[in-house]
């Protein structure tokens, strides 16, 4: 019963998002979210009906779609990354470097596996693969949100529920996988229903930001810095190294 | 069951950390100091962001040896503890006023470096560590004086003084690149943070 209705409402919310999507005319403004949101709903129909008509087949349905849903969700990465740091391009630049980096190190780190631990069956099952690809996607997360601390870039309703609904989920989904890959469990009643409640979590916080369009701040007019950029960076560098050193100079008896 | 641990907590603080930054992040606001003040007079500029050049003269002589030398011959022990504390005091808020400044300068030039595309990554990184390690300092120096009293490090005054006056004068030149109309939308901002 207590399945049936979450299952329910998070379908309801699903919808809600789509059709709020669509009369607001926030699908054109974030396409990539909106197409997740409408397969995630497809999704959930397809499996219900798997799950009434026919079960043994059920288990094999869960993990494709999901798979694929996961990989549909680094488009979600994107369009957040997109709806907070296209305008900003500096800050942009620097985000672009730390997702490079994370990019580099998961390539390395498969190919060391590919390479070093032959006929090592790292992933035993598709609960571990969804767990470090959802952790790999934190990880991105992070580094937009720190971007975003550290540049003071303003946002608005919208990218903010976009952020803290996935962050949430993101959150909560790592640490349910890894209990459930550690145990091996069958997709049993608990599994279902505490990834629902994350899921459910993240769609109440979408739900409530994105119900109209609320724009990010439009960034200040270009500043006359990018003539003077090297020279102002090395500025504030050199005054921040003077400070210590002088600071550093005190505590000398 | 380590893995489970570690990922468990993984995620227990990257769904802590969203929450708390939206709980935290204030929402964005319009200027309206722009109308009021004139961001043209630097000495104004300087002067409501809080960097006002300051007096050394001043300095020097509340963080002078010589009165602590004669408090310390002439006055009871609880008067010259009394003074010790109160020249701590002053000496650790002279360390948060030089703090602020670079935290300033830095949300100046954070501001204005986010939107130029020709940053490096690796520029950024140094001052970003560079900023990192200030922040350190500023906290190692804060603890030993707090420990050691400020006349153990009685250099402490005019190395401030002159750390205040180098970064004043950074401050002027930075602000002579940045847009004068976008003072108004920093300086409202240094006061909020």
């Amino acid at each position: 019963m207590f399945t049936q209705v979450l299952w329910w409402m998070e379908n309801i919310l699903l919808s809600y998002l789509l059709i709020r999507g669509v009369q607001q005319g926030l699908w054109r403004r974030y396409p990539f979210f909106y197409s997740y949101i409408g397969y995630v709903l497809v999704e959930s129909l397809l499996r219900y009906v798997a799950y009434m008509a026919y079960p043994h087949f059920y288990r094999i349905l869960y993990w494709n779609t999901q798979l694929f849903s996961v990989a549909l969700s680094f488009f979600l990465v994107l369009e957040i990354y997109n709806a907070i740091l296209s305008q900003y391009p500096g800050a942009a630049k620097i985000a672009r470097g730390g997702l490079l980096i994370v990019i580099l190190f998961a390539l390395s780190r498969l190919w060391i596996i590919k390479f070093f631990l032959i006929g090592v069956d790292v992933y035993d099952t598709p609960a571990m693969l969804e767990r470090d690809l959802r952790l790999a996607q934190i990880i991105s997360l992070a580094i937009i949100l720190s971007t975003l601390v550290y540049y003071r870039v303003p946002i608005g309703k919208n990218t903010k529920g976009l952020v803290l609904g996935y962050g949430l989920y993101l959150g909560t989904a790592v640490g349910i996988l890894a209990i459930h890959a550690f145990i091996s469990a069958d997709l049993g009643v608990w599994w279902g229903n505490s990834i629902q409640i994350a899921s459910l979590i993240a769609l109440l916080v979408w739900s409530f930001s994105l119900s109209s369009y609320c724009p990010n701040p439009p960034p200040p007019e270009e500043s006359r810095l990018s003539e003077h950029y090297e020279v102002v960076a090395t500025l504030t560098s050199e005054a921040i190294s003077q400070a210590t050193r002088y600071l550093g100079r005190a505590i000398r008896p | 069951m380590i893995t489970v641990i570690v990922f468990v907590l993984i995620g227990t603080i990257t769904a802590a950390f969203f929450l708390y930054w939206a709980l935290n992040s204030s929402p964005p606001r319009k200027s309206e100091t722009s109308k009021e003040t004139d961001f043209r007079d630097p000495l104004s500029t300087l002067s409501l962001l809080r960097l006002e050049p300051l007096p050394r003269s001043l300095m020097e002589r509340v963080f002078s040896v010589e009165d602590w030398e004669f408090v310390e011959r002439t006055a009871p022990k609880a008067v010259a503890e009394r003074f010790k504390s109160e020249r701590t005091a002053l000496a650790l808020d002279w360390i948060t006023t030089i703090k602020s400044r670079v935290v300033t300068l830095m949300n100046i030039y954070r501001r204005v470096a986010r939107q130029e595309a020709n940053l490096t990554f690796s520029g950024e990184g140094m001052l970003f560590l560079r900023y990192a390690g200030f922040l350190f300092y500023c906290k190692v120096l804060g603890a030993l004086l707090s420990v050691l009293g400020p006349f153990r490090v009685r250099q402490m005054a005019g190395n401030a003084m002159a750390a205040a006056e180098m970064l004043s004068d950074r401050y002027a030149t930075i602000l002579s690149v940045v847009k004068i109309e976008r003072l108004a939308e920093f300086a409202e901002d240094s006061r909020a943070s």
